[in-house]
């Protein structure tokens, strides 16, 4: 067993991000030169102690798994590879968030440390290597993102959002606890000690030794019961009904970011679940796809009449988290044999699902005016005219969301395709391969919208004036789209040591 | 293996030029036009800079003559660009003679024609777009030139055929410019489907699209390049699952490049498009379609020569076609009255007759008639751009003449850029054109025929050269001065006319004043006051530069045979068979025909009476004999009625088919289907929208419903699996 410190040593950049939120909650409450510069010092402060965070992660990405906090944690390349996304979302979302929030006359510094509390629970969820940790982490994640829904007071559709969020998310918190339970009483014998255990290494060295036979049932109903509160937070279908909701009442900085922090989070907890349980995959392998069938399907086919472009991107969000379970079953095919490929394509995809959400929602803050948001498709019209350079970079992220080269989009759904005929999964594909021609129409709608449509009087005019944080990070993003689509061996380099998991 | 760390830089120059371009008129606002006719034609000549320095330094360490560089900085060259399921390409560079040659020819030339376009597009409104697309193409040939690997090559292969359809239309508000525009682009697609077939064949059998690589598995070496045993025994040593590649396969795969070859280098059938592509600025013909873009054809075989030699029933299409592509576009040249369409011909002619080198196995022989075509072509169609920059837009030579006395200088380059595409002996075409002729001659079985129908094309080219020379600067002048209207193209047609108002009305009054001196007068003095002038330093110093090249480049690498000792390590040597004449015989021979040619334009339009009209064959004879389709003179104008044919069945034929199509396919069974399915798939959205109520207790059934689904899933698994 480890020392306390080679323990607090394996969860350095989330004790950064955590230590940060509690510097901007007591600066901005307590120092009043601190909080008359709020509006300036809160999100720079969340940056900087971001980027020490990250930039401590990838100094270490290469090195060695190891255990901490005996087993509940655990720090391999492959959690590494997940807070790196997840802390660029914060980031990108944080330069999305500065004027908006002004605009919105939301400008507290509590956004902030709600955005490093829910990111420390992402940080923790995607180390965590036992299930009450796990259970710990998703709930930090979610409490602060009801919140943060919840976070334009005087919108009605904003509360609105926030309850929702809550209520349906408690009963899916409800089925996960249950389910850690049953997978705790289901796993007597295979821990070495023959006591039951939710150490999810011992779970997976005891099912590749013992397989199914070895295991009572109950692990069996554990597990769906986990799949539950896993299938709720990435907006599965059937469980996804909230997202559209939700995605339109909250601010829309807080969309972009609850958007892609919770799909890389939970997908990263679901790879390491699927890679623990492969064993058993035959338990798990064809309801998983039924499930991914059904999300992409549904997803894609709800988002083609949607007027409001937030709710749109919120099916869409739907249909790639099908995309994206689509490729993590394939790590139950043949027992985990094709795990690496599998795990490289759903962090790529991971990647540029980030970039283009991240990308896609901040247009519209930027199109955004005072008192204002742009959310449906009239608001686009003609934007090509009025505003060529929002028009340009909405392009691009909407070609890449749509799957089209030289994107990034492109080659995430690529290499989607890639593991699933390698895998055998070919039904899989061809679903994938129909939804994704479904996808066109609503993403190209938008552009149609942007081009060859003339504005009406009920279309939202002119942009904030002062931008430079949106900005930033549209442009970072459209340009990272386009250039990881035409190198995207770089972007493989980046997540490639994520095939690195540690399981025993 | 060696490393070359500069090349990289031959491309990335003229990229950074594109990028600085394209976003001139945010950077520099009103100077952005200033700062673009800086930049543009700087980078380009950087770029030559370089490419002389990595001949100078790096080439001549390389270990068997080449070098492997990495096109990113800060990358090596085995960087991946593209991994994915077994497929590895990386973002390298191959520096070698071959490739080098073509980097300066692009380069060089290229920057020539940058530096002659500041002055020509001088007065367009548009002009950072111009240089932004000119910057671009130069950054695409260079990829094509230099790429590592096939798939390089197709990037570059694509990128140029994008500028060159962006440069075509480039004055997109006249419909032919577009019209032209989209022609060489679709005509070029044939082309590009036969290169994408054969990369993906040379993928299957060799498993790699590099052509060298560390471990000695590249497609060139394996096709046998620096095997002392020849292509070869190579070849057999290489097998695929235990058979020996066939030469079945690999004259299909040959064919196929050859094809694409076809396109780009507008060979027969595929020729069609490049007339046609005059229709943009004249430094664009210059360039694109007669210095580089159009050699990339020949380029390509002479890279994949080791592959060609493997294949020699694809080597004697390739000489065939060749040789046909030349003849025909003589016959047609030798009609044609705009002078622009005159030296597309004499280009497609002139292809042709590299083709024909290669096909017989010349490889060095097409690569020196590149070289020296780049030079004495790009001086062609510079000069006939500073001409018709000075007729103010003119193209027709009908309506030229005597303008030798206007435009002494331009007159002098044209005239040297003739006599050495005429073959006049000792310039730079006639050694070029001769070591073509001579090893056509020498190839076994057919030599004789390809040499005697090669020597009648370069007779036909004397003839239709000095043709356009004498009717536009010799005979008697067919217009009046101070009365031409202007005609220079332009986006932006109202800024166009007013830029020129007052340029025109001092012209009118020049004009006037000659009319009441009378003729004497208008000789001597109309030259002050012309309207026709001599173009801007900018457009004559790269003609004069190009002029000096035509005429000495061949004759100092034939003295010297350096040309041939810097190509001979990258290609296989020829098959020869013993020429039936000695070279000096063929030198004898090729004077006389160039000479003969260039005797009978002389003869015909000296004539009084032809000197007068400018026309050979007066223009009611001509309106006589168009009314008959078969007639000669009618066939040659009308193109062999090529693309009369290629619109009967491609575009009326295939029109119909097509019709077929959308009509019963499309509209009835595709459509409906889609239709249909949209409808569906619409249908259920709103559907399921419906289920979408707003309350959380509708929300929370569904997830009830999701739950047993994932219950009965697992359970029921587990049930069958436990069993």
């Amino acid at each position: 067993m480890v020392g306390m410190s080679d323990s607090l040593a394996a969860i350095v950049p989330a004790i950064i991000v955590m230590i940060t939120g509690f510097v901007v909650l007591l600066g901005d409450s307590c120092v009043p030169a601190w909080r008359s510069n709020g509006k300036a010092l809160n999100p720079s402060v969340s940056i900087v102690g971001l980027l020490i965070a990250l930039f401590f992660n990838q100094t270490h990405i290469g090195k060695e798994a190891a255990t901490a906090f005996n087993g509940a944690i655990v720090d391999d390349p492959f959690s590494r590879v997940g807070i790196l996304l997840l802390g660029l979302t914060a980031i990108f979302s944080i330069l999305l968030s500065m004027t908006y929030l002004e605009n919105k006359k939301l400008q507290h510094g509590e956004y902030y440390v709600l955005i490093l509390f829910s990111l420390f629970g992402g940080m923790l969820m995607v180390s965590a290597n036992e299930l009450i940790t796990l259970f710990v982490a998703i709930e930090t994640l979610s409490v602060a993102l009801y919140v943060l829904a919840g976070f334009a007071r005087t919108e009605e559709k904003s509360e609105e959002a926030a309850l929702k969020y809550f209520l349906l998310g408690a009963f899916a918190a409800g089925f996960l606890l249950y389910g850690i339970a049953m997978v705790y009483g289901g796993s007597m014998g295979l821990a070495h000690d023959g006591q039951p255990t939710t150490n999810l290494a011992e779970i997976a060295t005891g099912l590749a030794n013992g397989g199914l036979m070895s295991v009572s049932v109950m692990l069996g109903i554990g597990l769906a019961l986990l799949f539950v509160g896993f299938a709720f937070k990435a907006a599965l279908v059937p469980f996804h009904m909230w997202a559209p909701d939700v995605y339109q009442g909250a601010p829309t900085s807080v969309t972009a970011y609850m958007a892609a922090l919770t799909k890389i989070a939970i997908f990263t907890v679901i790879l390491r679940i699927c890679s623990a349980f492969a064993p058993i995959s035959v338990v798990w392998l064809n309801t998983l796809q039924v499930i991914a069938v059904l999300t992409i399907f549904g997803g894609n086919i709800l988002a083609v009449t949607q007027d409001n472009v937030k709710r749109m991107l919120a099916y869409s969000s739907v249909a790639h988290a099908g995309y994206i379970l689509a490729a993590v079953v394939a790590v139950g095919v043949q027992a985990g044999k094709f795990r690496d490929l599998a795990i490289h394509a759903t962090m790529f995809y991971l990647f540029a699902y980030t970039l283009m959400t991240i990308g896609s929602f901040g247009v519209l803050i930027w199109l955004s005016k005072r008192g204002r948001d742009c959310q449906t498709l009239n608001d686009l019209k003609g934007l090509v005219k009025r505003d060529p350079f929002g028009a340009y970079v909405m392009l691009i992220f909407m070609l890449s969301l749509g799957g089209i080269p030289p994107t990034m989009g492109f080659m995430g759904k690529l290499m989607i395709f890639n593991v699933l005929l390698q895998s055998g999964l070919a039904p899989l594909a061809i679903c994938l391969g129909i939804a994704s021609i479904i996808s066109i129409y609503y993403y190209l709608r938008v552009v149609w919208m942007m081009c060859f449509m003339e504005p009406d009087n009920e279309t939202v005019s002119d942009r904030a004036v002062e931008q430079s944080g949106v900005s930033i990070a549209v442009v970072i993003t459209a340009v990272l789209s386009l250039v990881l689509g035409l190198a995207p061996v770089i972007a493989q380099n980046i997540v490639a040591p994520a095939s690195n998991i540690l399981l025993h | 293996m060696s490393t070359s760390n500069l090349a990289m830089w031959i491309i990335l120059l003229p990229f950074l030029g594109f990028l600085h371009n394209a976003f001139a008129g945010i950077i520099w606002k009103k100077n952005a036009k200033k700062m673009v006719s800086y930049v543009a034609p700087g980078v380009v000549l950087l770029a030559f800079g370089v490419a002389v320095a990595v001949l100078m330094t790096e080439l001549p360490n390389a270990h068997d003559h080449h070098l492997i560089g990495a096109l990113i900085p800060g990358t090596s060259a085995s960087t991946p660009w593209i991994k994915l399921g077994g497929m590895t390409v990386n973002f390298e560079l191959l520096v070698d003679p071959l490739s080098l040659l073509m980097a300066m020819i692009v380069t060089g030339v290229g920057g020539l024609i940058h530096v002659y376009a500041t002055g020509y597009m001088a007065e367009d409104p548009e002009q950072p777009r111009f240089f932004t697309y000119f910057n671009l193409f130069i950054t695409m040939m260079l990829i094509l030139v230099l790429g590592g690997n096939f798939l390089l090559m197709f990037v570059g292969w694509e990128g140029v055929g994008t500028c060159s359809y962006l440069l075509i239309s480039f004055w997109y508000k006249q419909v032919e410019n577009a019209k032209a525009g989209n022609k060489a682009f679709i005509v070029n697609r044939v082309g590009d489907l036969g290169f994408a077939l054969g990369m993906m064949l040379i993928w299957s059998v060799f498993g790699t699209l590099s052509y060298f690589q560390a471990d000695g598995k590249g497609v060139l070496q394996l096709a046998g390049a620096g095997h002392a045993e020849g292509a070869h025994a190579a070849l057999q040593a290489f097998s695929v699952m235990g058979t020996p590649v066939s030469t079945a396969v690999l004259t299909t795969i040959c064919i196929c490049l050859f094809i694409g070859a076809m396109g780009k280098s507008a060979q027969i059938p595929l020729w069609v498009w490049l007339p046609d592509a005059m229709a943009g600025p004249t430094p664009v013909s210059a360039l694109i379609h007669a210095a580089t873009m159009v050699t990339s054809g020949i380029v390509m075989l002479t890279r994949c020569s080791w592959l060609f030699q493997q294949a020699p029933q694809a080597m004697q299409l390739v000489g065939y076609i060749g040789l046909a592509t030349a003849f025909v576009g003589a016959t047609i040249g030798l009609v044609q009255n705009d002078i622009k369409r005159v030296l597309a011909f004499s280009t497609v002619s002139q292809l042709g007759y590299m083709f024909l080198a290669c096909g017989v196995g010349n490889y060095i022989g097409g690569m020196f008639h590149v070289t020296t075509h780049a030079f004495f072509k790009a001086l062609l169609f510079l000069g006939s751009g500073a001409v018709i920059h000075s007729m103010l837009g003119e193209q027709d030579m009908r309506k030229m003449g005597g303008l030798k006395k206007y435009i002494k200088n331009t007159w002098l380059v044209m005239f040297l850029g003739t006599y050495a595409i005429a073959g006049f002996p000792l310039l730079s075409g006639f050694f070029s054109k001769d070591e073509i002729l001579h090893s056509a001659l020498s190839s076994p079985g057919n030599g004789m025929f390809l040499y005697v129908v090669g020597l009648m094309t370069a007779a036909m080219t004397a003839f239709y050269m000095n043709r356009l020379m004498h009717k536009t600067f010799y005979v008697k002048q067919q217009f009046v001065d101070g009365e031409l209207p202007h005609q220079h193209h332009s986006n932006f047609d109202d800024h166009d006319a007013h830029g020129h108002d007052a340029h025109g009305d001092h012209h009118a009054e020049a004009s006037h004043e000659e009319d009441a001196h009378g003729e004497e007068e208008h000789e001597a003095h109309g030259h002050a006051h012309s309207q026709v002038h001599e173009s801007p330093a900018s457009m004559m110093v790269p003609l004069y530069i190009l002029a000096i090249l035509s005429v000495g480049f061949g004759g100092l690498m034939k003295m010297t045979g350096a040309f041939e000792k810097f190509l001979e390590p990258v290609v296989p040597a020829m098959v020869h068979a013993e020429a039936p004449i000695s070279e000096m015989a063929g030198y004898i021979i090729s004077s006389l025909v160039a000479i003969f040619g260039i005797g009978v334009a002389y003869l015909v339009y000296r004539k009084p009476a032809v000197a007068e009209t400018g026309q050979f064959i007066p223009a009611e004879t001509k309106t006589q004999w168009e009314k008959n389709p078969l007639n000669p003179y009618t066939f040659l104008l009308n193109k062999w009625w090529w693309d009369a044919i290629y619109n009967g069945i491609f575009l009326r034929l295939g029109g119909i088919f097509a019709m077929l199509l959308w009509k019963v396919v499309d509209a009835g069974i595709v459509n409906g289907t889609i239709e249909g399915l949209g409808w569906i798939v619409g249908g259920i959205s709103k559907l399921s929208r419906k289920l979408q109520t707003g309350y959380v207790r509708n929300y929370a059934l569904a997830m009830l419903l999701g739950v047993i689904v994932l219950m009965l899933g697992v359970l029921g698994s587990w049930s069958i699996a436990a069993k």
